[in-house]
C-alpha cells in the first residue's frame, strides 16, 4: 500500500512540472533526428535504412496479429504483394506516388478482409496453414498471370513517381527525397498503431490472445475481433509493400512466396514479441547484420538461422526483453547517482 | 484425349504422389505422435537426396547400399535434432515449433551449399533400373516404376509396424495420450527420438530415390514442404492413412492439372487446401 | 414472478452418450438456486447449453421471455447472462486490473475504440477498483493474473463474470480446489451480492454442507434430467436425493 502512494507521488510530483520531458520522450526525439540525417550520410545508408522502416513497418503490423493477438500468420507476404504488385502496375500507369500507396494499401485491405473471414475460422496451426495456403494463392496468381504481372520476371522498372499528382508535384531527385517519404509515413503508421495498442481494442486483443472464451463471455464478438486485428495487420502489410516496389522499382512473385511471410516473423522474433518496440529493433537488426554478415560470408542464411534456433530455445522475449531491463537499471542508477 | 493417354497420366500421377508420399509420411508421422509440425521436413528430403548423390554418385557406392546409408544417416540425425532441439520445446506454443524447425530450413539450406555448392549433374541410373517399359503404348520408366514400389513398400511397412507390433501399439498409446503413457511406462522420450528419427529417415530415402531422376538444389527443402504440408492437411494432420490418400490426390490432380488446367495447376492445389481447411479441418477422412 | 430463465426439452448427447435429456428447467429471479447431481449429471453441459457453449440437438431456451436457443454466447452475455468456468479462464499474461476491466469495457460499449487510451477513462478504473475492492483483489490490481495464488484466482474468475453485470450468473464449481476457509467466504460473497445487486445465482458445487448452508432453492439432476427439486429442507430429506448420493458414497 506505501508504495503505491509513493508511484501515486511521483507521478503527481512528475505532472506539475510542465516543460520537462521524459527521459524515453527524449530518447525517442533523438532516434527521430538521427533518422532525418540518414541521408546525408549518402545513399547506401538511405537505402538500407528504408529496408530498415518498411520492414519494421510490415512487421510492426505483423505483430498486432502474432505478438498481441496470438495468431501466427504464415500469408502475409501474400497481402505484402498484394500491395506491391498494385502500386507497381499503377505507378507504370500513372507515376503518382501517393496515389499509388493509398491503392496498394487499399487493395491489400480488402484482400485481408476477404483472406481473413475465412481464415481467422480457425486459429494455431491451422490458422497459420490456411493462411499459408491463402498467401500461397497470391504467389500462384502472380506467378501465372504472365499478361498482368509479368509472371516470373514480375513488374519491372517501377518509377518512384512523384509526390502529389503529374504536371503538380514534387519530383523526388535521388533516394534521399523518397527515404523521407518512407520515414514520414512509417512515423506516422507506427504512432497510429501505437495508440491502437494502447486502446481499448489493444487490450480486447490481448485478451483474445489470452483466454478466448472469457472474451466471448464478456459480451464480445470474439471472430469479428480476430478480423479487425487481422485487417489491421494487413493493411500494414500493403502500406509496406506498396512502399516497397517503387524502393526497390519493382513487384516479384518471391515477394508473395511464403518464405517471404517468415520475414516479419522473424524480425519481431528476433526484437521481441511482447514489446512494441521489438518488431522495429529486430527489422533493424535483421537488415543490418544481414548487410554486415554478407560482407564477410555467403552463407548468411546459416547465421540467421542459427539465431533463431538460439533465440526461441533461450531468449523468446528477443533482444528487448535482455536490453530494456538493463537500459532501465542503468537509467535509475545515474538518477541516484545524480 | 483418348482413354490410353488419360490412364497414362494417372500411372505418371501416381509417381508424383508416391514420391510425394515419401515427404509426406514422416511429416504427418512426426506431427501425430510428438506433435511437432516440422518445416524442416523437406530440408531432411532435401539432405537425404544430396547425401545419396554422394554415396552413390561420387563415392561410387553400389546403388543399394546408397539408398540405406543416405536414410539411415538424416534418421540419426533426426534423432539428434530431436533430442537436443524439439524436446526442449514441447510445451511451447505451436507458434514457435513452426519457428524453430523454420530456423532449421534456412541452416539446412546453406549447409548443403557449404558441403556440396551449387547444382549437380543427374547420375546415371542404376544398371537393374535402366530403360523403359511399354505400358498403354508409351515409354514408362522403369525406375520410376520402382519409385512407385519403393513408395507402397513404405506404406505397408509403416502399417505393419504401427498396427501390428508391440512397439506400435506404444506408439499410437502415446499419440493419443501422451501423460497416460508415460504412466503406463512406456519411456516416451526415447520413443520420441525413434519416431523422429524413422521419420527423417524415410524422408531422407525419399531425398536418395529422387537423385537418378531429379536434379537436387538447395531450394528443393522449401518447395517439396509445402506440397507435403497440403497432403498432410488433406490426410487430416497426424493421421498416416490419410496422408497416403492425400499424396495419391495431389499426385493425381498435379498429373491431370497440368494436362486440362496448365494455367491454374499451382493454384489448385492450393485452393484444394484451403477448401479442405476450411471445411473439413480434421481430414478428408476422418470418421471423426 | 415471470421466470428469468426458462428451458425447454432440452437434449443434447456426445456421441452415444446422453448427457442432457429431454430437460425442463425454471429459474426465478433473486432465488439463488444451485444445481447438484452425480458426476456426469449433466451440470456442467446444462450450464454450456443455456450459455451458448454447446448448441443443444433440440429444445429451447426462453431468458426473460425471448428465445435465445439459437443466439451465440457473446450476444447471451449481452442480454445479461453471464458465468464463470470450472476451470479458470483469466486472461494469464494481464494484469488483475486489467483482467476485470475487459468485462467492465464490453459492457460499457466502449471495447472497439481504437485510439482511445485505456489509462485515460478514469471512470471504468474507478469501477474496476471498486469490484477488485469488493473481491479482495485490490492489492493484486497490478500483477499479471497468471501468477495469482488458485483462492484469488477462483475469485478473479467470478469478479470477471459479475464485471458484465448480468441478470442471471451461472457459476461453475466456483469454488473448485478450494479449502473449506476459501469455499465458505467465496459463497458468503456471493450471498451478499445476491441481495445486494439485481442479480441471480445458480451454483453449481460438490460440497453438500456448503449448497444447504447458502442456497434458496436446489435442484438435482441425475442421468440428464431433473430428479427433484425444492427448498434445502425438502431436498435433504428427499428419498429418491438421499439414495443417489448415499448411493454414490457408498460405491466411492
Amino acid at each position: 500500500m506505501a508504495g503505491d502512494e509513493l508511484t501515486t507521488l511521483v507521478r503527481a510530483a512528475r505532472s506539475i512540472r510542465p516543460g520537462v520531458a521524459s527521459p524515453r520522450t527524449l530518447a525517442l526525439l533523438a532516434l527521430l533526428v538521427a533518422l532525418a540525417l540518414v541521408p546525408l550520410l549518402g545513399t547506401y545508408p538511405s537505402w538500407v535504412m528504408s529496408q530498415v522502416l518498411l520492414l519494421g513497418l510490415f512487421a510492426a503490423g505483423f505483430n498486432l496479429l502474432f505478438g498481441y493477438t496470438g495468431l501466427l500468420s504464415f500469408g502475409h507476404a501474400g497481402l505484402f504483394a498484394v500491395g506491391a504488385y498494385t502500386a507497381a502496375l499503377l505507378l507504370l500507369a500513372y507515376p503518382s506516388l501517393p496515389l499509388a500507396v493509398v491503392a496498394g494499401t487499399v487493395a491489400a485491405g480488402v484482400a485481408s478482409v476477404v483472406i481473413g473471414y475465412l481464415s481467422i475460422r480457425h486459429t494455431k496451426i491451422y490458422f497459420a496453414m490456411l493462411t499459408l495456403a491463402f498467401g500461397m494463392m497470391v504467389y500462384a496468381i502472380v506467378f501465372k498471370w504472365r499478361s498482368v504481372t509479368g509472371g516470373d520476371d514480375g513488374v519491372v522498372g517501377v518509377p518512384r513517381g512523384i509526390l502529389g499528382v503529374p504536371g503538380a508535384g514534387i519530383e523526388f531527385g535521388g533516394l534521399g527525397g523518397f527515404y523521407y517519404v518512407v520515414l514520414v509515413v512509417t512515423v506516422v503508421a507506427l504512432y497510429v498503431l501505437w495508440r491502437i495498442v494502447r486502446s481499448p481494442l489493444g487490450l480486447t486483443l490481448r485478451g483474445l490472445r489470452d483466454s478466448e472464451i472469457r472474451v466471448a463471455f464478456a459480451g464480445l464478438p470474439v471472430r469479428r475481433y480476430r478480423l479487425v486485428s487481422f485487417t489491421i495487420s494487413g493493411l500494414y502489410a500493403g502500406l509496406a509493400g506498396s512502399l516497397t516496389a517503387p524502393l526497390v522499382s519493382s513487384a516479384t512473385p518471391p515477394m508473395a512466396h511464403w518464405i517471404s511471410s517468415a520475414e516479419p516473423v522473424l524480425a519481431t522474433l528476433l526484437g521481441g514479441v511482447h514489446a512494441f518496440s521489438g518488431p522495429l529493433v529486430g527489422a533493424f537488426l535483421l537488415i543490418v547484420l544481414k548487410e554486415v554478415i554478407v560482407r564477410f560470408t555467403e552463407y548468411w542464411l546459416l547465421v540467421l538461422g542459427s539465431v533463431v534456433v538460439l533465440l526461441v530455445l533461450t531468449f523468446r522475449g528477443g533482444v528487448v526483453s535482455v536490453l530494456a531491463p538493463a537500459v532501465q537499471r542503468l537509467w535509475s542508477q545515474r538518477r541516484q547517482d545524480g | 484425349m483418348d482413354a490410353a493417354t488419360l490412364l497414362y497420366q494417372g500411372l505418371v500421377g501416381l509417381n508424383v504422389a508416391m514420391s510425394l508420399w515419401l515427404v509426406a509420411a514422416g511429416l504427418t508421422f512426426a506431427f501425430g505422435v510428438l506433435g511437432i509440425l516440422n518445416f524442416a521436413h523437406g530440408s531432411l528430403y532435401m539432405l537425404g537426396a544430396y547425401l545419396g548423390f554422394t554415396f552413390y554418385g561420387s563415392l561410387d557406392l553400389d546403388f543399394w547400399l546408397a539408398l540405406p546409408l543416405a536414410a539411415v544417416t538424416v534418421g540419426l540425425l533426426g534423432v539428434l535434432l530431436e533430442r537436443f532441439f524439439f524436446r526442449p520445446i514441447y510445451h511451447l506454443d505451436e507458434a514457435y515449433h513452426l519457428i524453430l524447425t523454420f530456423g532449421f530450413v534456412l541452416i539446412l539450406a546453406d549447409a548443403v551449399r557449404i558441403g556440396w555448392g551449387g547444382v549437380f549433374l543427374i547420375p546415371p541410373l542404376p544398371s537393374g533400373l535402366a530403360g523403359t517399359v511399354r505400358i498403354l503404348g508409351r515409354g514408362f520408366s522403369v525406375y520410376n516404376l520402382f519409385v512407385i514400389a519403393a513408395g507402397l513398400a513404405v506404406a505397408v511397412a509403416l502399417w505393419l509396424l504401427l498396427d501390428r507390433t508391440w512397439w506400435g501399439r506404444k506408439v499410437r498409446a502415446t499419440a493419443s495420450d501422451r501423460e497416460m503413457a508415460s504412466t503406463l511406462g512406456i519411456d516416451t522420450h526415447r520413443l520420441f527420438s525413434v519416431v523422429f528419427g524413422l521419420a527423417a529417415a524415410i524422408a531422407g530415402l525419399g531425398g536418395a530415390l529422387s537423385i537418378p531422376v531429379q536434379v537436387v538444389t538447395p531450394g528443393v527443402g522449401t518447395a517439396i514442404i509445402i506440397e507435403a504440408f497440403i497432403i498432410t492437411v488433406i490426410g487430416g494432420l497426424g493421421n498416416l492413412s490419410g496422408a497416403f490418400v492425400g499424396a495419391l490426390i495431389v499426385g493425381l490432380a498435379t498429373a491431370y492439372g497440368i494436362l486440362f488446367f496448365p494455367a491454374i495447376e499451382l493454384f489448385l492445389v492450393y485452393l484444394i487446401m484451403a477448401l479442405v481447411l476450411l471445411f473439413r479441418p480434421q481430414g478428408l477422412f476422418s470418421g471423426r | 414472478m415471470a421466470e428469468l430463465l426458462e428451458v425447454h426439452g432440452l437434449r443434447h448427447s456426445f456421441g452415444d452418450f446422453v448427457a442432457v435429456d429431454d430437460l425442463d428447467l425454471q429459474l426465478l429471479p433473486q432465488r439463488l438456486t444451485s444445481i447438484i447431481g452425480p458426476n456426469g449429471a449433466g451440470k456442467t453441459t446444462l450450464i454450456n447449453l443455456v450459455t451458448g457453449l454447446l448448441a443443444p440437438d433440440g429444445g429451447r431456451i426462453l431468458f426473460d421471455g425471448d428465445d435465445i436457443t439459437r443466439l451465440p454466447a457473446h450476444a447471451r452475455v449481452r442480454r445479461g447472462l453471464g458465468r464463470s468456468f470450472q476451470v479458470s479462464t483469466v486472461f494469464p499474461q494481464l494484469t488483475v486490473g486489467e483482467n476485470v476491466l475487459i468485462p467492465v469495457l464490453a459492457r460499457r460499449g466502449t471495447s472497439a475504440r481504437a485510439f482511445a487510451g485505456v489509462r485515460d477513462d478514469a471512470a471504468s478504473w474507478e469501477e474496476v477498483e471498486r469490484r477488485l475492492d469488493a473481491f479482495e483483489l485490490s492489492s493484486f490490481r497490478d500483477t499479471a493474473a497468471g501468477t495469482l495464488a488458485h483462492g484469488s484466482e477462483r475469485m478473479l474468475e467470478v469478479a470477471m463474470a459479475l464485471a458484465t453485470e448480468p441478470r442471471l450468473c451461472l457459476l461453475d464449481e466456483p469454488c473448485a480446489g478450494l479449502n473449506p476457509t476459501e469455499r465458505r467466504r467465496i459463497l458468503d460473497l456471493i450471498q451478499r451480492l445476491e441481495d445486494e445487486t439485481q442479480t441471480t445465482f445458480v451454483v453449481v458445487e460438490h460440497d453438500m454442507d456448503v449448497v444447504f448452508a447458502v442456497s434458496d432453492w436446489i435442484v438435482v439432476l441425475d442421468r440428464g434430467r431433473v430428479l427433484s427439486e425444492g427448498p434445502p429442507e425438502r431436498i435433504r430429506s428427499d428419498p429418491a436425493v438421499r439414495e443417489i448420493y448415499l448411493g454414490e458414497e457408498a460405491s466411492s
